[in-house]
């Protein structure tokens, strides 16, 4: 991993901790919110690829 | 949100549920960054019907239906969320909501598994989510060592732990 990278994900960290450190009304508030955007993308969600991938499980010995 | 807590709370007082607790995505938000979910997992004992040892979800069911909330699947929507009504399965899960902490949101008053049961139980369940939010509860140091390795024990978690902290948590 380059440096870059565990600068990156040492501030993700960093903004969980305070995000998680918010008081609980303010973080279901945040829920609230984010459930609603996801639903309005959802209305103008774009139609499928042309060629879905498919996922395979396989047997067991094959 | 707050707003189910109360239909919660008025449930509980009028007999209807026993000692419930919020679990699931929702109880992993009192500990953590917000976590997005479509649903809400309130975890409850159930009263024994009487002359009976059969539980039953249809007094839930009864109760809000008839303050005008509808059921949509396993679910009841009440204040447009999906929220789920589950009995304990397991011995963990029953001792968390024995052990559910009181926690206040907005001036009403609830009660949400620990942190560290949450992460046991999703430790337990093991799905690719569950390790996520481990890794999660981990990450945010919001977990007491003792307490959870104390659960780990009791619940024979602890090679499942080992496991997980060599695959996820060590560099």
């Amino acid at each position: 991993m380059t440096d870059a990278m565990r600068q990156l994900l040492a501030r993700k960290k960093e903004r969980s901790r305070q995000l998680a450190m918010l008081p609980v009304g303010e973080k279901l508030r945040m829920l609230e919110e984010m459930v609603a955007a996801t639903r309005a993308i959802g209305v103008n969600r774009p139609s499928g690829p042309a060629k879905p991938m498919v996922r395979i499980r396989k047997a067991a010995g094959d | 949100m707050e707003k189910i807590f109360a239909v919660i709370n008025d449930m509980e007082t009028d007999g209807i549920i026993g000692r419930y607790a919020i679990g699931g995505a929702v109880g992993a938000i009192f500990w953590l960054e917000p976590i997005t979910t479509k649903d809400v997992d309130v975890f409850v004992m159930l009263p024994s019907s009487p002359g009976g040892s059969l539980l039953s979800l249809g007094p839930i069911y009864d109760y809000l239906t008839g303050r005008g909330y509808l059921p949509e699947g396993q679910f009841i929507l009440i204040e447009g969320w999906a929220v789920e009504f589950v009995p304990p399965a397991t011995p963990l899960v029953e001792e968390a909501l024995a052990q559910a902490v009181e926690r206040d949101v907005n001036g009403i008053s609830t009660r949400v598994f620990t942190a560290e049961h949450l992460a046991a139980i999703c430790l337990q369940v093991g799905r690719p989510r569950d390790h996520d939010r481990v890794i999660r509860f981990v990450e945010a140091g919001v977990l007491d060592t003792e307490l959870f390795e104390a659960i780990l024990r009791r619940h024979d978690l602890v090679g499942k732990w080992q496991k997980f902290e060599r695959d996820y948590l060590e560099p």
